[in-house]
């Protein structure tokens, strides 16, 4: 097979002034960014107290229907800002980063469900006090009182179902697949929850400021995942068209996939980057795989580095060249745009090679400023000769370590290990450098650890943890 | 979040909630005030007209909202009944509903409340306009019957009927009305 030639596109070296420059605005961006959270929801508050919310606290079973508002308020503002996390928002993805996001996205989802019961519980009591019925007679009033009210309480359950359904897939006892599909009920929880947010509360009262607030809010909620979820790829696919171009088997179960398409110049993966690919075969099209570009943005294809993994991946080696690919990306920050030192040492872990080959393309650094640490358990690491080539040509050194792990807490093989290795026997000067890990996550997590316990500042560290 | 970062979100949080809370004494202060002068007003024209109260009497419709007719003109006779409540017609004071404002007349006549008119209901939207078309009715016969603003809620219109006791109490309040 003819070798495949990587254009080169070097770059200018930054300072080290630069980057930390550099970084201080990344910092800003990203604190910006998450203060919106809290910051969103004072305002909201405040917004329900300009509209003269302190009126709801004059008596107890009031002041239970104001608390109730207020939890709805704050989880309604926080359900939508969910979407926009998990929207692929552009800046949100470059600053905050795709990972970290979808972590937040995460974490936002029990604290809102328990402002939506709370608002539930709020309204259903206070209510029932003021009007001196039991609460199951004001539950079945609700129930029955309009088709907004059961809207609003087929929201509700549904919001339920989708929480209840993402705390049991984190233990992994949902296949992704039917997780998805109760996820996409999400969209359907957000519309029903809209006609009792215009006719019963006053979320939408004219001439409120909050009006103002919360139709932006919908509209830019909306609109995210409108644009940057459907339109967007949708867009990028039909204007590319991206085909399967080559498969190289370059190890036993282990191929490095070559896509071509339509003036590629202008969607270009970063190094480091990953995306959503789709195989459109009749078995594959339904599942979208995260993978990692392995070659640096060419113009002329875009390659992955694949290892079969479970089910569907073992099938990803039968890829016939001419197969279509649909694609959503490039997301993550694992690309030297968080770069903060001009040392960089790179470490891969098992097909964790494959970004760290890109970043070794991509990087621009002055000779011998590059460390390569590539890890392999008993055989030879992936995409070895690539990136010895690489190594060779723009100056970097090359470590390679080879042997399965001891079971205690090291990611060294079990010989470094016994010796009482650690990165300082690899790298000089720790605490200068740039840190980019990639790799099975236990294994990435003892070279935190190792890098923590010589003080590498945790900025310096830099790592992309796959989550949908 | 870097620490300075995590104080000045802490603080521009707090800011917030304190500026809206702020607004909202202001307008319900701002509100209190109004409707102290509205009923001022009523009171410093209360000998210039003379709206009796069996004209009225007949008008419970719900669908009035202009409070320019006959809103400022509360008149006094000095005729005493069984009760202490001078006759007459009485403007309660407003209350405000997240919806908009809840503002009723009662005409006293023989001891007794004859009528009671609403001036104003909270109409800032359809649904809202619907529920008071609804409750207003209820609520009207209820006083009558009971002669009184001690009248159960109208189930799911539960701010409506709290806005609408309270301004006929003040209206009763005004006429020294106690049943």
């Amino acid at each position: 097979m003819n070798p495949v030639t990587f254009p080169r596109h070097r770059r200018a070296v930054p300072s080290a002034a630069a980057l930390a420059t550099r970084r201080n605005h990344r910092y800003t961006a990203k604190d910006a960014w998450e203060s919106l959270i809290p910051i969103t929801s004072a305002l909201v508050i405040a917004l329900f107290f300009a509209d003269g919310g302190a009126s709801y606290f004059g008596t107890v079973p009031d002041a239970v229907i104001g608390i109730g508002i207020m939890a709805g308020l704050v989880g309604t503002n926080l359900f939508l800002i969910m979407f926009v996390l998990a929207a692929r928002v552009p800046a949100i993805e470059r600053i905050v980063g795709h990972d970290r996001a979808i972590a937040l996205h995460n974490t936002l989802g029990k604290p809102t469900l328990y402002l939506i019961v709370a608002h539930f519980v709020g309204l259903v009591l206070g209510n029932a006090l003021v009007s001196n019925v039991s609460v199951v007679q004001q539950t079945l009033d609700f129930w029955n009182a309009d088709e907004d009210m059961l809207k609003a309480f087929l929201s509700f359950i549904g919001m339920i179902v989708v929480v209840i359904s993402s705390i049991v897939v984190a233990r992994k006892a949902l296949p992704y697949a039917v997780w998805h599909a109760i996820h996409l009920t999400s969209y359907a929880v957000m519309v029903l929850s809209i006609p009792h947010q215009f006719s019963w509360s006053g979320l939408f009262a004219e001439g409120t400021a909050a009006r103002v607030y919360w139709a932006a809010l919908f509209v830019v909620s909306i609109g995210s995942v409108v644009i940057f979820r459907f339109g967007v790829p949708l867009v990028k696919n039909l204007r590319h068209r991206l085909v399967v171009q080559r498969v190289d088997t370059i190890a036993p179960g282990v191929v490095s996939v070559y896509l071509s398409g339509r003036n590629l110049r202008s969607w270009r993966f970063p190094a480091g980057s990953f995306g959503q690919w789709r195989f459109l075969t009749p078995a594959l099209m339904w599942e979208a795989h995260p993978f990692s570009v392995s070659a640096a943005p060419n113009g002329d294809f875009i390659r992955l580095t694949v290892r079969a993994l479970g089910d569907n991946s073992t099938r990803n080696q039968k890829i016939r060249v001419g197969t279509r690919v649909w694609a959503e990306g490039p997301y993550g920050v694992f690309t030297s745009a968080v770069r903060t030192s001009p040392k960089v040492v790179l470490i891969a872990a098992g097909i964790g090679a494959a970004p760290i080959r890109a970043l070794l393309e991509d990087l621009p650094a002055h000779r011998g400023d590059i460390t390569v640490i590539l890890r392999a358990s008993d055989s030879e690491p992936y995409l070895l000769d690539e990136i010895r080539a690489l190594a060779k040509s723009t100056g970097a050194r090359l470590v390679t370590l080879s042997g399965r792990r001891p079971n205690t807490a090291s990611w060294l093989p079990h010989e470094e290990w016994a010796n009482g290795e650690n990165i300082t026997h690899y790298v000089s000067r720790p605490r200068d450098c740039d840190y980019y890990i990639c790799g099975p996550t236990d294994c990435m997590e003892h070279v935190r650890t190792d890098l923590a316990a010589h003080k590498v500042p945790a900025h310096a560290v830099h790592y992309e943890e796959f989550a949908w | 979040m870097r620490t300075p970062s995590a104080f000045v979100t802490g603080a521009a949080t707090a800011a917030i909630v304190a500026i809206g809370w702020n607004v909202g004494q202001a307008a319900l202060t701002a509100d209190a005030q109004a409707t102290v002068t509205t009923a001022a007003e009523s009171t410093d024209t209360a000998d210039s007209t003379n709206t009796t109260a069996d004209t009225s009497n007949a008008d419970v419709s719900a669908s009035d909202s202009s409070a320019s007719s006959s809103s400022a003109s509360a008149s006094e006779t000095t005729t005493s009944t069984t009760s202490n409540a001078i006759e007459g017609t009485y403007v309660g004071d407003t209350y405000q509903t997240r919806w908009g404002p809840m503002q009723v007349q009662v005409v006293i006549s023989g001891g007794a409340i004859t009528a009671v008119e609403t001036l104003q209901y909270p109409a800032n939207d359809g649904k809202s306009v619907e529920i008071n078309q609804r409750a207003v009715p209820i609520l009207l016969a209820e006083v009558l019957e009971a002669q009184s603003a001690s009248v159960t809620n109208v189930s799911r219109a539960t701010y409506s009927s709290e806005a609408y006791k309270n301004s006929v109490q003040s209206a009763l309040d005004a006429a020294g009305f106690t049943g």
